[in-house]
């Protein structure tokens, strides 16, 4: 077992852990909760929901270059829009109230993000433009993350609604890397379009990323407080700081590279996350130190 | 609040350890990189070369190249220089009437030159290439016809194989930088190989394994080996440094089979390859007699079934910076891929096997060492299995695995 994998197992080990633990509280919880207004420090929960991607380009790179100074294109890859780069995440939450408006909260979970892109080849015969054969090739990639955000939250309760706005930094830790090639070949003459081939290809190409993302977060939200239990909308923006691109394996995978003349793009990839959340107060009794707390859920249950 | 520091503690450690790789996955673009060089044109083919790395650390490629407007039976040649990540910067059509440049650039003066043939008359031309601007200018002519391979040894005097259509010979021919004779010696044939070198020549039919190559320079017994067809057979023959008189002679079997590539270790020892009714065979570490004559299939040497029938292959000492040796071999095989195949230049043992590509006809045309420790494989590829076109990795020294 190397470390990377020792330190995942801890990691794992110590989020059960805590879940159990929050399990164990739960009935002192809603116990609590229900006898007083319940004072606490701490909320649990979870989140998920969907999220849209964007690559930004920081280099471009392609198998074809073309001879003659020639710009036919054939080596550019078009970028799918952000709403057709769709994907979804889930996240676990412990959040701690440092005072009566601001927290902070500790969000591991699961996000999957896509991106996909086009490129089109063609060949003439010179002095004939309709005997043309044309090559389309969609490419789209999935990559499954383990995040590790951290976020400050400051919020403002109006009654039994809070809307907040949040940053943060999240970690994210790449699980696998799909990428999938749909290709067809077109065969373009006077009597029509004769389709030659049409070919997919799919595999795990964990190997063309490398295994660290980093990403600021800011993002604003809702929460209603349902009887003390609060549940919420946001948006978050997840704006990604590094090349997510392994370049030390651009050219490493030779199906693609030499099947599909495909090697990626240095990217930095941009995302839109919307949530739906769940947060539980976790009663930890009342106390003189509590009292900041007390104000806030009182504040919060108004 | 314990556990929450516990997270924080987790969170921290992996964020450092996990970081690296964000350093790690580094690469400039020029350490490593794949090209295929495209037309948009289907009836335009190219057949690459050579390619040698320029100052500049970009690649000047030699090739020759098909079109459906070329007036002649004999291929046009073609230039292509590239930045040093590969990326096209010119390229040079040669000019009518020179024609079919044999595949190897030579290092003359620190210019690079080419060896073609003159259309009309079939005889050899010299072209100095101006890398600059991408133009070529004639530097010298000899009336010996065919040329098939040249080179440029370490006495800086050329070497050139050329094919007399009438004698029916083979004839090695030294020259000095102006392309003025020093000594010729032509090795009888005794079958009627015309045809197969036209073919050869207008890449139609099986291409033969033309070389030069010079052997114990440093050593008491110098010679030049010549890989033609002499009698009945493609044979790698031993000659004379001072006149180009055959000293010995390693015969394979008719046109059937052939020393694919060889190259001089030391002492009396080569690394060959050669090719028999189809199969492949490598010998890493063999000795030979260069005053003998030898048969190829006397030898112990290891059979090499992935490779392609009759497979070109190339074979180069890439010697690391710290002077170790390794023996590369590279060639094609039956499945469309680039092989790699590593050997100690001491034992002669195999040390690494390394695979490129896929899917799509691919075919080694040369192989060089360059900069950084990398090496760089110049290739043919048909896009899309149809078009011919050029191909051009660059691996670095990581990647090679070596």
């Amino acid at each position: 077992m190397n470390i990377k994998r020792l330190i995942q197992s801890i990691f794992f080990t110590l989020i059960i852990q805590y879940l159990i633990h929050v399990e164990n509280a739960q009935a002192s919880l809603f116990d609590g909760f229900q006898r007083n207004n319940v004072t606490s420090r701490f909320f649990v929960g979870f989140k998920g929901g969907i999220n849209f991607s964007q690559p930004l380009i920081l280099q471009s790179y392609s198998v074809f270059s073309q001879v003659s100074g020639l710009n036919t294109g054939n080596e550019a890859k078009t970028y799918s829009g952000f709403l057709k780069n769709t994907g979804y995440q889930y996240h676990f939450i412990g959040m701690y109230n440092i005072n009566n408006n601001l927290s902070i909260s500790f969000q591991p979970g699961v996000a999957q993000y896509s991106y996909s892109y086009e490129n089109d080849y063609s060949w003439i015969t010179e002095g004939d433009d309709i005997n043309t054969i044309t090559l389309n090739y969609s490419h789209k990639q999935n990559l499954r993350y383990i995040e590790i955000p951290v976020l400050f939250r400051f919020e403002y309760a109006i009654g039994n609604i809070s809307p907040y706005i949040q940053g943060g930094i999240s970690y994210g830790i790449l699980q696998q890397a799909d990428k999938s090639v749909s290709s067809e070949l077109i065969q373009h003459s006077l009597s029509g379009d004769i389709p030659l081939n049409v070919e997919d290809n799919e595999s795990v190409v964990s190997d063309l990323f490398i295994r660290s993302r980093l990403a600021l977060l800011g993002g604003i939200g809702i929460n209603y407080n349902l009887n003390g239990v609060l549940l919420g909308l946001e948006a978050v923006y997840n704006a990604g700081l590094n090349n997510i691109v392994n370049e030390s394996r651009r050219f490493s995978n030779q199906d693609f590279l030499s099947g599909n003349y495909d090697v990626p793009d240095d990217i930095n990839l941009q995302n839109l996350m919307i949530n739906f959340v769940v947060l539980f107060p976790l009663n930890k009794g009342t106390n003189q130190k509590d009292d900041s707390c007390k104000l806030f859920l009182k504040k919060k249950n108004k | 609040m314990k556990t929450v520091n516990v997270f924080w503690g987790i969170l921290l450690s992996a964020m450092v350890m996990y970081s690296c790789d964000i350093k790690k996955s580094d690469i400039s673009p020029e350490e490593s990189f794949s090209k295929v060089y495209d037309h948009p044109d289907y009836n335009v083919a190219y057949y690459p070369l050579d390619v040698v790395e320029m100052p500049d650390d970009g690649f000047l490629i030699l090739a020759s190249l098909s079109e459906d407007t070329l007036v002649n039976n004999f291929l046009g040649g073609y230039l292509l220089k590239t930045d040093k990540t590969g990326e096209f910067e010119w390229e040079l059509r040669i000019p009518y009437p020179y024609v079919s440049p044999v595949p190897n650039l030579l290092n003359i003066n620190n210019s690079w030159h080419l060896l073609c043939m003159d259309a009309v008359t079939q005889e050899n031309r010299l072209l100095e290439i101006n890398t600059g601007n991408g133009t070529v200018n004639e530097s010298g002519r000899h009336n010996l016809q065919f040329p098939l391979f040249a080179m440029v040894d370490h006495e800086k005097n050329i070497l050139a194989l050329n094919f007399d259509r009438v004698g029916k010979k083979s004839i090695l021919t030294r020259y000095d930088q102006n392309l003025n004779p020093d000594w010729t010696y032509s090795y009888d044939i005794v079958d009627d190989v015309e045809n197969q070198i036209r073919l050869h020549l207008n890449k139609m039919g099986k291409q033969f394994p033309f070389f030069i190559g010079e052997a114990g320079i440093n050593e008491s017994n110098p010679h030049y080996y010549v890989n033609c067809f002499k009698n009945y057979t493609m044979s790698l023959i031993f000659a004379d440094v001072n006149n180009g008189h055959q000293t010995g002679i390693l015969n394979t079997y008719q046109d059937d089979a052939a020393i694919s590539s060889a190259v001089y270790l030391d002492s009396s020892n080569f690394a060959l390859s050669r090719y028999y009714l189809e199969d492949n065979y490598i010998f890493s570490k063999v000795q030979l007699q260069m005053d003998e004559a030898q048969n190829a299939n006397n030898f112990n040497d290891s059979r090499v079934p992935e490779l392609a029938s009759n497979a070109h292959v190339k074979t180069i000492i890439y010697e690391k910076d710290d002077g170790d040796k390794i023996i590369v071999y590279t060639s094609h095989t039956k499945t469309n891929t680039i092989v790699m195949y590593f050997y100690s230049y001491e034992t002669g043992e195999l040390i690494n096997t390394k695979y490129l590509g896929s899917t799509n006809p691919i075919e080694v045309a040369a192989l060089i060492s360059s900069s950084e420790e990398s090496l760089t494989i110049l290739f043919r590829t048909l896009v899309i299995g149809r078009f011919p076109r050029i191909g051009l990795t660059k691996i670095s020294k990581e990647e090679l695995g070596i």
